[in-house]
């Protein structure tokens, strides 16, 4: 964390905390004592508090659902397009980040969010994206649709979607794992149960 | 490189291009952020503005042919192409009479078959629904082709277009000035100095205007420094310019769709900058068309201090694929700053205040966060 963020921690009293968080060795009763310190904290200083927790935890890694895994502590972004604005969605995001364990992972949605916010959440301390491979207007790509592109011939429009996906975080220096489909996962309370706290 | 550049802007001293440059490669984002939301809270508090406007697009034909543009089609009778009778364009503030606009801002292509008279009386017919409606009108690109179509100076168009009822321009037109960059996206309408001098005379008449950057396409980070220097030594001369909207390239339907759209990182990067760099500028906005509502919601995180306004119907961004929707209305505006912890203040172009908005102790957003936690510390998709 630059000295810009661990002064803005300080003022909202959170710099011994964070500095405990990234060290291991915050403990629940350590969370629960500075819940309401989060809720009300800077959201950017929460942001980079929760961005180095994540690249702490689970590295520059991104990965990319195409179903629902229960493994994943889910931020939902509301059924309708203006159910839940973006900086709401962003602090929650970075308040469970921090409040998790290193072995909980965070994730948002992108067909829910859009792909703008989704991105942004990625540095606001979540580490997985779920959605449904779409084209730019949203709709989703058929199984067998395919474009033609120079030098490779025929290519699965979903190939090409992924890799665009991929080269776009890439752009703001994360790697990019795709999850298979059905993929047998532990849920999120057995991971819980299995961790330490933070 | 943030520190030192922190100590300048706590100083309030001016940041060099090279600064500016690295601010654009600076790797603590959100560091960045905090030292743009510092200068815009010393400028504005808490307060984030919007207004009540009407966009109206009157014709797409345009004999420009900008490899950015979907909205442009080069002929009249292209399939496609439109061009509103004057009654038509009038009818669109008509229609919002019930709940008027302040604002009525229009920006078209450059039509080579029109006669000049046609953008006056339009003017004086917006004027006519509403004596007191401010029009912002017609981009520095059009005023210089209107200069150069009409055989007039770029003085005389703005003296007719005033007597006429023109009261600001819109900052629309200066994508890159930088000609390496202009020359290949736009090679066939006002060049960078020319679209400054337009804002220059205008200024210099006593109009207000905003400035743009369309960025996200084939420029550099240097590209945007020198449109940014360009703009803060312009208003270093005339202090004309209220605003500055970075505008997002999108790729949908036009001569540059196999570029990728810039990231919301970038978008809220260049905001940031800009906040940092153009520190003779009152106004830094976040184009929500542009950005989409929930993003330009966090651009006010990131020096943006103004989400534009309700808009209604713009056509230009839709035809290039964004999302966003046709408009906002006033209460989703007023909603979507409180939600950022902000004063909701709507303004008039000239940014008097209309009407100033309570704000929540706790930023909406906090409470909400609070509220869930109490039931569910998770909400977990189905």
């Amino acid at each position: 964390m630059s000295p810009l963020v661990e002064r803005a921690l300080e003022r909202a009293g959170l710099l011994a905390f964070a500095r405990a968080r990234l060290a291991g060795d915050a403990t629940p009763s350590h969370v629960k004592a500075v819940e309401d310190r989060l809720l009300a904290a800077d959201l950017l200083a929460l942001g980079a508090l929760a961005d180095a927790v994540r690249a702490h935890a689970v590295g520059d890694l991104v990965r990319i659902h195409a179903d629902h895994d229960p493994a994943v502590a889910w931020v939902r972004g509301g059924p309708r397009a203006h159910a839940r604005a973006g900086l709401s969605l962003l602090r929650q995001v970075a308040i469970l980040r921090i409040e998790l364990p290193d072995a909980a992972r965070v994730g948002v949605n992108y067909n829910e969010l859009g792909l703008e916010l989704a991105q942004v959440a990625l540095g606001f301390g979540a580490s997985e994206l779920g959605g449904q491979l779409a084209n730019k207007r949203g709709l989703p790509i058929a199984d067998d649709a395919s474009k033609r592109v120079k030098g490779r011939g025929q290519v699965s429009a979903q190939q090409l979607q992924r890799e665009e996906l991929a080269t776009m975080l890439g752009y703001v220096g994360r790697r990019v794992v795709f999850e298979a489909e059905g993929r047998a996962s532990e849920t999120l309370d057995e991971t819980l149960r299995g961790a330490s706290h933070a | 490189m943030l520190e030192s550049v922190e100590r300048k802007v706590r100083a309030g001293e001016r940041l060099s291009g090279e600064e500016a440059l690295g601010l654009f490669r600076e790797p603590d984002f959100l560091g960045l952020a905090r030292l743009a939301n510092l200068v815009r809270e010393r400028r504005h508090g808490d307060r984030a503005y919007f207004n009540k406007n009407l966009r109206v697009e009157v014709t797409n034909v345009c004999v420009a042919s900008c490899l950015f543009c979907s909205f442009a089609k080069l002929e009249a009778h292209m399939p496609g192409a439109h061009t509103m009778s004057l009654a038509e364009a009038w009818g669109k503030l008509e229609a919002r009479m019930d709940d008027p606009p302040s604002e009525v801002h229009v920006v078209n292509g450059l039509h080579p078959g029109l006669p000049f008279s046609y953008y006056e009386d339009l003017l004086r017919g917006f004027k006519r629904v509403k004596p007191d409606i401010h029009l912002k009108c017609f981009t520095g690109v059009e005023i210089h082709f209107f200069a150069q179509h009409y055989a007039m100076s770029v003085a005389e168009v703005l003296r007719r277009l005033v007597d006429a009822g023109l009261d600001s321009l819109p900052g629309g037109g200066a994508e890159i000035f930088h000609p390496e960059v202009r020359t290949r996206i736009s090679a066939d309408k006002a060049t960078g100095a020319e679209w400054l001098d337009v804002h220059r005379a205008a200024h210099g008449m006593g109009l207000r205007s905003n400035a743009t950057m369309l960025y996200g396409h084939v420029e550099t980070f240097e590209h945007r420094v020198d449109h940014l220097l360009r703009l803060r030594a312009l208003q270093d001369e005339t202090g004309g310019f209220q605003a500055f909207i970075p505008l997002a390239f999108h790729p949908d339907g036009n001569g540059m769709k196999n570029l990728p759209a810039p990231t919301a990182m970038d978008d809220l990067r260049t905001v940031a900058v800009s906040r940092l760099v153009l520190d003779n500028f009152e106004h830094i906005k976040a184009y929500w068309v542009s950005m989409t509502p929930k993003l330009a919601q966090v651009a006010l995180a990131f020096g943006a201090d103004d989400l534009d306004g309700t808009i209604v119907h713009e056509t230009i961004y839709k035809a290039a694929g964004s999302r966003s929707p046709d408009g906002l209305s006033v209460e989703q505006l007023v909603r979507l700053i409180r939600e950022a912890g902000r004063r909701p203040v709507e303004r008039d172009t000239l940014y008097n205040v209309v009407r100033e908005y309570e704000r929540g102790a706790l930023p909406e957003a906090a409470v909400k966060v609070r509220e869930r936690k109490a039931g569910r510390h998770l909400e977990v998709l189905p």
